[in-house]
């Protein structure tokens, strides 16, 4: 199963005609209208970590293919009456998708904004509920006001979280008695692209540029059967010169600066605007995408690539696949999501997030 | 080149900065010829500075053959720690005579008292360089009490009350509040010196330094206590200056073959105030002159030495995904 059982069920007018308003107000949005410009929110937020063109991209990105349609379809059972969406840093519009499925469909949200993105999710709320009723901003410092987390789950019937597995596990221990849980842990995205046309390194650079290489549907690496990594390189700066990459944070140079002496010493490095494009072997694959870091993977087949992801296959969600690799992607288990080269950031809205039907989890029968 | 090597090293407090940059500059040379790695990693200009010379970062030794001794013409391996199936960090050095003269020079100019009596709460594998080392300052005999599968000896205690003379008590930060766990005392006096080294900070659990500190005279009577700083990927340590029993010692000493430099962690360039730590170190014959850490310090030069502040090791940048931030939910309360 790829979608939820609830994807063709009929649309219900009300919450057709409340996703209609809810996504003609967020296309009116200016993400760059968050913060002032500048300078950017304290703590250096993600989303303030895009450059103005990409937070654009990303923007407009996440909006393109949201139908209202998909926010309005009946769930079976009685929907749930609040839920609390803990939101991560990475992509600043990750909460977006299931604020509109329980606000539109009349279910109370609780959106606890990940540092620093305080602003982008408050714009984000005004936009789908601009009276505030169905949509409170609860901002506290994760892991630490363990109070106002408390108050924030006490009267919830379900707790929607994004994070790390120890973050996740640590808020899971404290979700009350009752209070649904859903921790959605990290994930990677790869693209297998076999012998990339130009056409596809395009669509691979811009599925890796969108969100800057954060995020678990951003290409942590590219499997090819050629290995001239030219037309990549030419993509990525092409790219660099229309949607400047944000800041780095150190941690982040740093690991890409340690990545590029890998690629020195058992492939090739090459610059491309301000990313970089490494060729290193199957052997050295890596889940872990940095910012503005396209990792070419030159291999012989799809086993290759099956060897080099057998280890990691638990955590992938994303396979960008050209013809003759979907197959082999969706071998790796029922929640790998496969779309074409260009598609990873976008998904369809109406899902199974990581496998998980949210809406029939939330909804009682 | 390794005899001169040797020779600079031996000069200790009169090796002059300059000297041991121009060797530096020469042995990196020589391993560019010699050491693939180092090879890949530099430019077609030879380096003018130290600073200029690349920087192996540490964990670039977890997945290549760092340095120009073949496995077969290995005498030692030293592995850098690591859990069970984790990709550990290998050193291959042909044997450990500069590894030694440095180690056994640069702790007494630290503690030229060192005690003879060796007790160990370290790993004595026999690929763990600090278990190599502290094995050296014993003249190959010292008392273990710790186990890499079972910890801390339960036996601990007991041979520590009863020890006689002052003792040189080896221990990571880890396994010393493993101890101080465990129900015992002894009455160590001012002679004998703890040797704390390692991180406060491991994968779940983050120790608190000061409290860890305060705790010693309570339980092991007035040892002076000394912070050691070194790693699997350096062949040279560094040493605080001893402090009393209950206080935190203070900034590391380089020895004389090393420089250290604070670098931006974006691109590598030395920077003033806090940077990630590089070390150059001559005793790194074997694999490569020039380091990166991933530790945050200052660098505080006082004449021809160099005193190191650490701020700690740099966090993020590992795990990626839809969730980078939710490490705030941990963060500093790991």
């Amino acid at each position: 199963m790829t979608v939820p059982a609830w994807a063709e069920s009929p649309v219900e007018a009300a919450a057709l005609d409340a996703a209609t308003a809810m996504l003609e107000r967020l296309g009116r949005v200016d993400p760059c209208s968050w913060g002032g410009g500048a300078p950017p929110p304290r703590n250096a937020p993600p989303a303030a970590a895009l450059s103005a063109a990409g937070t654009q991209a990303a923007w407009h990105a996440a909006l393109d293919g949201m139908v209202p349609e998909d926010f309005a379809r009946r769930v079976p059972g009685a929907p749930p009456r609040r839920v609390l969406i803990i939101a991560s840093a990475n992509v600043f519009t990750a909460p977006l998708e299931w604020m509109l499925h329980l606000a539109a469909r009349g279910v109370d949200v609780r959106v606890k904004p990940a540092r620093g993105q305080l602003e982008a999710v408050q714009a984000m709320a005004v936009a789908v509920d601009p009276a505030g009723r169905r949509l409170q901003v609860t901002p506290w410092t994760g892991g630490e006001d363990l109070e106002a987390e408390a108050r924030a789950m006490r009267d919830v019937d379900a707790v929607i979280a994004f994070g790390t597995a120890e973050g996740l596990a640590a808020i899971g221990a404290r979700v009350p008695a009752g209070v649904r849980y859903l921790p959605f842990g990290p994930r990677f995205g790869v693209a297998m692209l076999g012998a990339p046309s130009t056409a596809h390194a395009e669509a691979v650079a811009w599925d890796h540029v969108l969100h800057d290489g954060r995020g678990c549907m951003s290409p942590a690496a590219v499997f090819v059967e050629d290995a001239d990594p030219t037309s990549f390189r030419d993509a990525l700066a092409d790219l660099a010169a229309r949607v400047p990459a944000g800041p780095l944070t150190p941690a982040e140079a740093r690991a890409r600066r340690e990545r590029v002496a890998s690629a020195r010493v058992h492939g090739r490095a090459l610059e491309a605007g301000d990313g970089v494009v490494l060729v290193l072997p199957a052997t050295r694959f890596s889940p872990v995408a940095l910012p503005r870091t396209l990792v070419l993977h030159p291999v012989t087949g799809p086993a290759e690539v099956g060897a080099a992801l057998a280890a990691h296959a638990p955590r992938l969600g994303t396979v960008a696949a050209s013809e003759g690799y979907a197959t082999l992607a969706r071998t790796f288990g029922g929640t790998v999501r496969v779309c074409d080269p260009g598609a990873m950031q976008r998904p369809p809205t109406c899902r199974l997030h990581d496998g998980v039907d949210v809406l029939g989890a939330l909804w009682r029968p | 080149m390794r005899e001169r090597i040797a020779e600079a090293v031996a000069r200790g407090d009169a090796l002059a900065p300059v000297e041991r940059d121009a060797l530096a500059l020469e042995l990196h040379a020589w391993q560019r010829r010699h050491a693939p790695v180092v090879a890949a990693l530099s430019d077609a200009v030879p380096p003018a500075a130290v600073t200029d010379i690349p920087a192996v970062p540490v964990g670039l030794f977890k997945e290549a053959d760092v340095g120009s001794v073949p496995a077969h013409e290995a005498g030692v391996v030293f592995r850098t720690s690591g859990t069970t199936g984790e990709t550990r960090g290998v050193v291959r050095l042909r044997d450990t005579a500069l590894y030694d003269l440095g180690a056994r020079d640069h702790v007494r100019r630290c503690l030229p008292d060192l005690p003879t009596q060796v007790v160990s709460l370290c790993s004595h594998a026999p690929d763990s360089s600090l278990g190599h080392m502290v094995a050296d300052f014993g003249g190959g005999a010292h008392m273990a009490l710790f186990d890499t599968a079972r910890g801390v000896s339960p036996e601990a205690w007991a041979f520590l009350a009863e020890v006689r003379g002052p003792i040189f008590l080896a221990t990571t930060a880890f396994a010393l509040d493993a101890l101080l766990a465990m129900d015992g005392a002894a009455s160590l006096d001012a002679r004998s010196v703890v040797m704390v080294t390692g991180g406060f900070k491991g994968r779940a659990v983050r120790l608190d330094a000061p409290g860890l500190y305060r705790a010693l005279p309570a339980r092991l009577g007035s040892p002076r206590v000394v912070g050691e700083y070194g790693m699997t990927e350096l062949s040279s340590q560094l040493w605080t200056a001893p402090v009393a029993c209950g206080a935190v010692p203070g900034p590391f000493l380089a020895p004389p073959w090393m420089a250290v430099h604070a670098v931006d962690p974006a691109t590598g360039a030395p920077v003033d105030g806090e940077g990630l730590l590089t070390f150059t170190d001559l005793c790194n014959v074997d694999t490569a002159v020039r380091i990166e850490t991933l530790d945050l310090g200052t660098v505080e030069h006082a004449g021809d030495r160099a005193w190191v502040h650490l701020r700690g090791r740099m966090q993020g940048g590992e795990a990626r995904g839809c969730s980078l931030a939710a490490e705030a939910f941990v963060g500093t309360r790991a």
